[in-house]
């Protein structure tokens, strides 16, 4: 196995695709879409991967849930599997992986969400909002999903929710229409447009290429149609964007020494997400945030330091690196430590988007100059 | 401290008032010692490399002047700053340095009687509503007609903490801020934990810290460290005496403490928020450990 027997293995499949997208778990004995995910890895300590390094934490990532990993004739290609589960890994990019699979969803999910959850230093592609949107736009819209769900931070009660339209907000529209359906809805529910999932279509039409992809929040396309490159050009853009976002937070905001023979200076600067409207329960968004668990995955110890004020001193549990944040119902300043992952903050701005407020965005400013030595 | 040091960076909330004109930050709490004058630890040097130009900020948390401090503020030179404070100007033998107080505004009117009495002309920049010239002139133009004009600030709660500790920095507001990287350490699984490796990923400006500051957290880090490795966490850790200074160690964690699967690695970094919440409790109220007494913290008990 190479990589061109894979991309024939992988347009064989998605040709003969015969369950539409959302039919899968319905009927699981069909042949639903390819699906490929994107994975961001480190070695177990939190540093950085190298290529040769790559392989190898793939293979104990595996191992603890039951997966095989095989070396293809490509160096940076491999095939796992368990049962009737099986995946392609792609570790060209020793740090953003790429895992290909026409299993069926459920089961293949069920799988790598294990791999995910039992090793901390992998996670999802968290794209932000407005990412999957620009990559939905290069293609012809047909359809999305909106997911906004405030409750996740906010212990509601029914009754309140009736009072709020746009609390809760899930919506799946699929069709050529999407972008009018979604002008309307940026007039009724501007802060609750949280895209969980974008469709899109591409063609070529000098070769009759087409092929209909399914992106969702956590990295993950889903593909029907009849060519693998269109599908493979697709994994690559996205690959590419949310790498240059990971890479750009860490230059621009990892609080760090900038040393040089003439000069010490502290380089990076904190960022800041500003809520549009306060938090709706300040206690319930702290406590959360610092619960260690899935997805945000923070540790942290709170100190009060006015009313609804508080510092809290964490540590992200997917690379173990230092952070700490200054927090206020109306924002959030993260201080990045000098090795942190820049994963941590997408991750943490992706469910900020979904729960509390989908109009919150990144700002990064330029990246400093690092001092010159004489 | 951290209103200056937020000047000389770029936070969305803070005004950059000396990042925009130039300044970057070169040393904080940094000796430096006058000839027949004295000595005074500046609080922060930072240096425009364009201009050649250091300020030296002595930020003032209370009303009081000291004399021979000020003095010796008034006295200072690029030469003192150069030799004594091991700052490199691009330039050195035309490099020029000024001293600037910065206080809340509700003291620069007492800070200012004080200069004015001693006949020292100090320039004083006050922070309230707007961060602006006090008292005397700066000698840098440009920066000089920035504060007289005065800047907007936010309120001052909203200023962003780039420095964590200086030598007033109390034990349990330490053990706050290193607890968290022993937690971090375990996760790295880093199996030996010197106190170097926790001070450089406790505090991001570790390396612009002066000599003197940096022994001084070190040393109380240590203290730190011994207490609750033979307290909080003597079950789960034990301390290593390094061979070639018997005052070094390191930290060991318990072989397999985080546990094979991913909920019990979630259990034990939840216990170790129980744990460094009691610790920073004890030492807050310096109190002595007890094994069996739980944090009082409101933040541990989930919400109803």
């Amino acid at each position: 196995m190479d990589r061109k027997e894979m991309a024939l293995l992988l347009e064989d499949h998605l040709r003969n695709v015969n369950v539409y997208f959302d039919r899968e778990r319905e009927f699981p004995k069909g042949r639903g879409p390819l699906k490929t995910y994107l994975l961001e890895a480190h070695a177990e300590n939190g540093e950085v991967l190298n290529p040769k390094k790559a392989p190898e934490i793939l293979s104990e990532a595996a191992e603890r849930v039951g997966l095989t990993v095989r070396q293809t004739e490509d160096k940076s290609l491999f095939e796992a599997s368990k049962g009737d589960v099986g995946f392609f890994f792609d570790l060209l990019d020793a740090r953003f992986w790429i895992a290909h699979t026409m299993s069926n969803v459920d089961v293949a999910q069920e799988v790598l969400g294990a791999v995910v959850e039992e090793n901390h230093n992998l996670d999802y592609a968290w794209p932000p909002s407005d990412m999957m949107r620009s990559i939905q736009r290069d293609g012809r819209s047909i359809g999305f999903a909106v997911d906004f769900d405030e409750t996740e931070f906010w212990p509601a009660s029914e009754s309140t929710l009736l009072e709020e339209p746009n609390a809760v907000v899930s919506i799946r529209h699929s069709g050529s229409g999407a972008e009018t359906w979604v002008r309307q809805l940026e007039k009724f529910a501007p802060n609750a447009l949280a895209f969980s999932m974008v469709k899109f279509a591409r063609e070529e039409k000098n070769t009759r290429s087409y092929i209909l992809q399914e992106l969702n929040e956590r990295g993950r396309l889903k593909a029907a149609g009849n060519s693998v490159n269109l599908h493979l050009q697709v994994v690559s853009t996205l690959l590419h964007q949310y790498k240059s976002l990971i890479l750009a937070i860490e230059e621009s905001a990892r609080l760090r020494p900038g040393i040089s023979d003439t000069s010490k200076t502290l380089l990076g600067e904190p960022l800041v997400f500003d809520f549009p409207k306060p938090l709706r329960n300040f206690e319930a968004f702290v406590r959360e945030l610092v619960s260690c668990k899935e997805p945000l995955k923070i540790w942290g110890i709170v100190e009060e330091t006015g009313k609804e004020r508080v510092h809290i001193e964490g540590v992200d549990l997917h690379t173990g690196s230092r952070l700490r944040f200054d927090l206020t119902p109306q924002y959030m300043r993260i201080y990045l430590g000098p090795t942190a992952c820049g994963n941590t903050v997408a991750r943490l701005l992706r469910n900020l988007q979904g729960h509390v407020d989908s109009s919150i965005k990144i700002n990064l400013p330029a990246p400093e100059p690092e001092p010159l030595n004489a | 401290m951290n209103a200056v040091l937020g000047f000389l960076k770029r936070d969305p909330h803070w005004p950059s008032i000396l990042y925009e004109n130039g300044y970057r930050l070169t040393m904080i709490e940094q000796p430096v010692s006058v000839p027949g004058v004295g000595n005074v630890e500046v609080d922060i040097i930072c240096l425009n490399r364009t201009k050649n130009h250091a300020l030296l900020w002595e930020c003032k948390s209370g009303h009081t002047v000291a004399e021979q401090q000020a003095r010796v503020y008034a006295a200072v030179s690029a030469t003192d700053v150069q030799r004594t404070g091991n700052v490199t100007f691009p330039h050195p033998q035309s490099a020029t340095v000024e001293a600037i107080y910065c206080c809340l505004s509700e003291d620069s009117k007492t800070i200012s009687a004080a200069l004015k009495e001693l006949r020292l002309g100090i320039p004083i920049v006050s922070l309230g509503a707007k961060a602006e010239l006090a008292f005397g002139q700066i000698k840098e133009t440009t920066l000089s007609k920035v504060f007289m004009a005065g800047v907007a600030l936010p309120p001052l709660e909203d200023v962003p903490r780039f420095l964590l500790a200086n030598t007033h920095t109390s034990k349990a507001e330490l053990a706050r801020l290193i607890f968290p990287t022993l937690v971090s350490l375990l996760r790295k699984q880093v199996d030996r934990i010197s106190v170097r490796q926790i001070l450089e990923e406790t505090f991001n400006e570790w390396a612009c810290m002066g000599t003197d500051l940096r022994r001084h957290v070190s040393d109380t880090v240590k203290e730190i460290l011994l207490d609750v490795c033979k307290n909080e966490l003597k079950e789960l850790t034990q301390m290593v005496r390094t061979s070639h200074s018997p005052q070094e160690f390191f930290i060991e964690f318990t072989a397999g403490l985080l546990g094979r699967d991913a909920s019990a690695r979630t259990r034990t970094f939840q216990k170790f928020e129980r744990l460094a919440y009691g610790f920073v409790e004890r030492l807050e109220k310096n109190r002595p450990f007890e094994p069996t007494k739980e944090p009082e913290s409101g933040w541990l008990f989930p919400i109803s």
